[in-house]
């Protein structure tokens, strides 16, 4: 099998060749590192690569990482797009997410610590899934059960709803949560049923549909 | 002095007359109506020193009596007398000329002269022909030619003198209803006289024949009316003196005023000199006129006068104004008494305005520049501290991998894993700091986005209405975002409130901002430093800020920020 080839793009050095290292160790084959949104558009351009890894600030200036990987996802649909932000702000991501949630991700930079979960994301991303940290859509569940006092979700439901929305698959929810997946499954049919969405079986799908519920664009 | 000689030489007159057997009745009414122009004279030195006016009607009371030796028939004063007779007249005529003149000069001079003149030759042909030995046609014609003349001019200056006060100088349009009958009256009388004289002298008859008494009666009129012009004189001055003092409506007038425009109107009104200009010193060395406009600097002349006001060398004002008002000495003293007052409050209150305006604006660029600085922090949080700390949590983690794979001590691993755990700590809370001191989104995606994202992060559901068209200046937006952080922050933190409203509407040229609770009230400003602060930053923009807080009703918080 030939190695997914990935593009890192970050304009700190340190994290660059971190994240570079990380993710040769996954297993990916780091094809070019890119200092900054320019550089990164045209390393993508010269040799599209299965996933790129791009932090959201980058110069020329303000966002620019993130306007790169709204370009890409348009531009280079193949292309995976992790973005790696120090913002906790759903907003960004759901920017990100806002034109598709298949090959695209958005991790906090407290990640790389985690190397496991930042590869993880990686993989779902170039294989066309979607990742969303973990943190992010506690946000986002937090306010929505404050807001929404009819939705009583358990603790445990609100743990399956954040990991969903992460766009983990039903396996990796319920090996995180230590439960079996057919008791995941009854456990997300009634989630699903209080949120009043269908339950999608395409991971991507509903990744969508719960951060999009979760916004508030559903009420 | 002058007017002790003038009363000796009436007396000495009277007594001569009296020697040589004049009438009684004709010396009396002499006498009367030449201590008229001295005692008027005297009085209009006394009240109006700086004019030349009453030391004219003195000399006008002595010419007087020369006239009176004529009818003595005295072989010396008969014809000295007769010669000399009615020169007051040229004295009165200079008196309305310089009366009537804009400068009060005397003016035309030539119409003097030519006068005085007349009356000259009228005197020499008196003097050298008045001889039975001469040729008595010789004195006839001179008489003729000289009296039509003197008639003439008087005539003139009756005219000149009246049309000028007509159209009236500023001191003496308030009495020339005093001035202009009697100058009118007095010139008739003049020219009558000569206009006499010389038809008789032509004709051997009487101009206008009245049976006596009547006649007589009417000679001493005509010839009497001079004396109207000191009495009008006296009275004017009178009048002039009492008259209210211009310096009330003055006053007025320049504390109505909000413009030099109307200072100088006010000006103009109080002196009743509608030529008046006001002049304003600008940085020392230039002028400027009352609409602001360049003009040389103030210098008299001929027609204009200058008074300054404060000190000559670093004067507030100048006056450029008609020569007559300098008689007035008093009244143009205080009148710059008064506009100098109103100069310098009106300099210290644009000072005081100056000086708060710059306040003002420093106020707004301190709290810009806290703003910009605000921004600078949080870049340098994010894009220096969190980067390095995300570098040694890379090198902890490589740490962590390279003690796994070569078996290192489960010890070393569990530190290297406390180390990262510390870090990410670390590095969340340096989140947390920086968005607290400038949130990125704010500038990111603006204020509806970051105020969304702040209501998330709120313990109670918070509504939000706004009405935004585009994106806002940076300092309108971080001061509505903080405004709105602090008023939910205390909503939060105080009110005990199950729910919260943000209403943002941009009308006009300001944000309106509306942050309302449901909790149990009684917030004030004073109380929360927070809210404080707030009022503080709002203001130094020249914005409002207001909170409605009753105990049990719930807080409400208003706030404007200009947006232009």
């Amino acid at each position: 099998m030939t190695p997914l080839r990935a593009i890192v793009a970050d304009d700190s050095v340190v994290i660059r060749q971190g994240v570079a290292r990380i993710l040769a160790e996954g297993g990916f084959r780091v094809t070019a590192e890119a200092r900054d949104a320019n550089e990164l558009l045209e390393a993508v351009a010269t040799e599209p690569p299965h996933l790129a890894v791009v932090d959201i600030r980058m110069p020329p200036g303000g966002n620019a990482g993130l306007d790169a990987a709204l370009t890409i996802r348009e531009r280079f649909p193949t292309v995976g797009v992790l973005v790696l932000s120090q913002f906790l702000e759903p907003e960004y991501a759901l920017r990100l997410l806002g034109a598709g949630v298949d090959r695209v991700g958005y991790l906090l930079k407290d990640r790389l610590g985690e190397a496991d979960e930042l590869l993880d994301a990686a993989h779902r991303v170039a294989a066309g899934g979607s990742a969303v940290d973990p943190a992010v859509i506690g946000e986002l569940v937090r306010a929505r059960r404050r807001d929404d006092r009819l939705i009583r979700l358990t603790d445990r439901e609100g743990q399956a709803l954040a990991l969903i929305a992460a766009g983990h698959s039903n396996r990796a929810i319920a090996e995180r949560l230590g439960i079996t997946t057919k008791t995941l499954e009854g456990m997300s049919g009634t989630i699903f049923g209080k949120l009043g969405l269908e339950d999608d079986p395409d991971v991507n799908r509903r990744v969508l549909a719960v951060l999009l519920y979760l916004d508030g664009a559903g009420s | 002095m002058l007017a002790a000689c003038v009363i000796a030489f009436a007396m000495i007159t009277t007594v001569v007359g009296i020697a040589n057997g004049a009438p009684v009745q004709f010396l009396a009414t002499d006498l009367v109506m030449g201590l008229v122009f001295v005692i008027c004279g005297l009085t209009a030195v006394w009240l109006r020193p700086a004019s030349p006016a009453g030391a004219m009607l003195l000399v006008c009371g002595g010419l007087w009596f020369v006239g009176s030796y004529a009818p003595t028939g005295h072989p010396v004063l008969f014809p000295l007398g007769f010669a000399f007779e009615r020169y007051y007249d040229l004295v009165l005529a200079a008196l309305l000329l310089m009366l009537s003149s804009p400068s009060q000069r005397l003016q035309p001079l030539w119409l003097i002269r030519a006068l005085g003149a007349s009356i000259a030759a009228r005197s020499l042909g008196r003097l050298l022909l008045l001889d039975p030995d001469v040729n008595f046609a010789a004195f006839e014609a001179v008489e003729i030619v000289s009296n039509f003349a003197i008639a003439g001019f008087a005539a003139l200056v009756g005219v000149v003198a009246l049309g000028r006060l007509m159209r009236s100088g500023p001191v003496w349009r308030r009495v020339r209803w005093l001035i202009l009958p009697a100058g009118g009256v007095a010139t008739t009388a003049m020219a009558f006289d000569s206009l006499e004289y010389a038809w008789s002298t032509a004709t051997g008859n009487l101009l206008v024949e009245i049976e006596d008494p009547g006649g007589e009666i009417f000679a001493w009129a005509v010839f009497g009316a001079r004396t109207l012009v000191p009495i009008a004189y006296l009275l004017a001055t009178l009048r002039l003196r009492s008259a209210p003092g211009p310096l009330g409506p003055l006053s007025a007038g320049l504390e109505r005023s909000d413009g030099s425009g109307m200072v100088g109107n006010a000006l103009r009104a109080a002196l009743g000199d509608s030529s008046l200009v006001l002049l304003r010193p600008v940085d020392g060395e230039r002028w400027i006129t009352e609409d602001g406009a360049p003009s040389a600097p103030p210098a008299p002349s001929d027609s204009r006068a200058v008074t300054l006001v404060g000190p000559e060398d670093r004067a507030s004002a100048a006056l450029v104004h008609h020569p007559a008002l300098l008689e007035q000495p008093e009244l143009l003293a205080a009148v710059v008494r008064v506009l100098r007052l109103a100069l310098d409050n009106e300099r210290l209150e644009s000072e005081l305005r100056e000086q708060l305006r710059a306040v003002t604006e420093s106020r707004a660029r301190i709290v810009t520049a806290a703003e910009e600085e605000r921004r600078r922090l949080e870049r340098d949080l994010h894009d220096g501290a969190q980067q390095r700390l995300i570098g040694v949590m890379l090198a902890l983690q490589q740490a962590r991998s390279t003690a796994d794979s070569q078996g290192a001590p489960k010890a070393l691993r569990e530190q290297l894993d406390a180390a990262a755990s510390e870090t990410t700590g670390a590095i969340n809370e340096l989140r947390e700091l920086a968005r607290g001191i400038h949130p990125a989104i704010l500038e990111d995606e603006g204020l509806e986005v970051a105020v969304a994202a702040l209501a998330r992060r709120v313990g109670i559901p918070v509504e939000i209405g706004m009405t935004l068209n585009g994106r806002l200046s940076r300092m309108v937006e971080s001061t509505a975002y903080f405004t709105i952080a602090e008023a939910l922050t205390n909503t939060q933190r105080h009110a005990r409130a199950s729910h919260a409203t943000v209403r943002v509407v941009h009308a006009g040229t300001a944000l309106a901002l509306e942050v309302t609770d449901d909790g149990q009230g009684g917030a004030a400003a004073e109380r929360g430093s927070g809210l404080n602060g707030l009022a503080d930053r709002l203001m130094a923009l020249g914005g409002r800020f207001e909170v409605v807080s009753n105990d049990g009703c719930g807080t409400r918080i208003l706030a404007t920020i200009p947006t232009e």
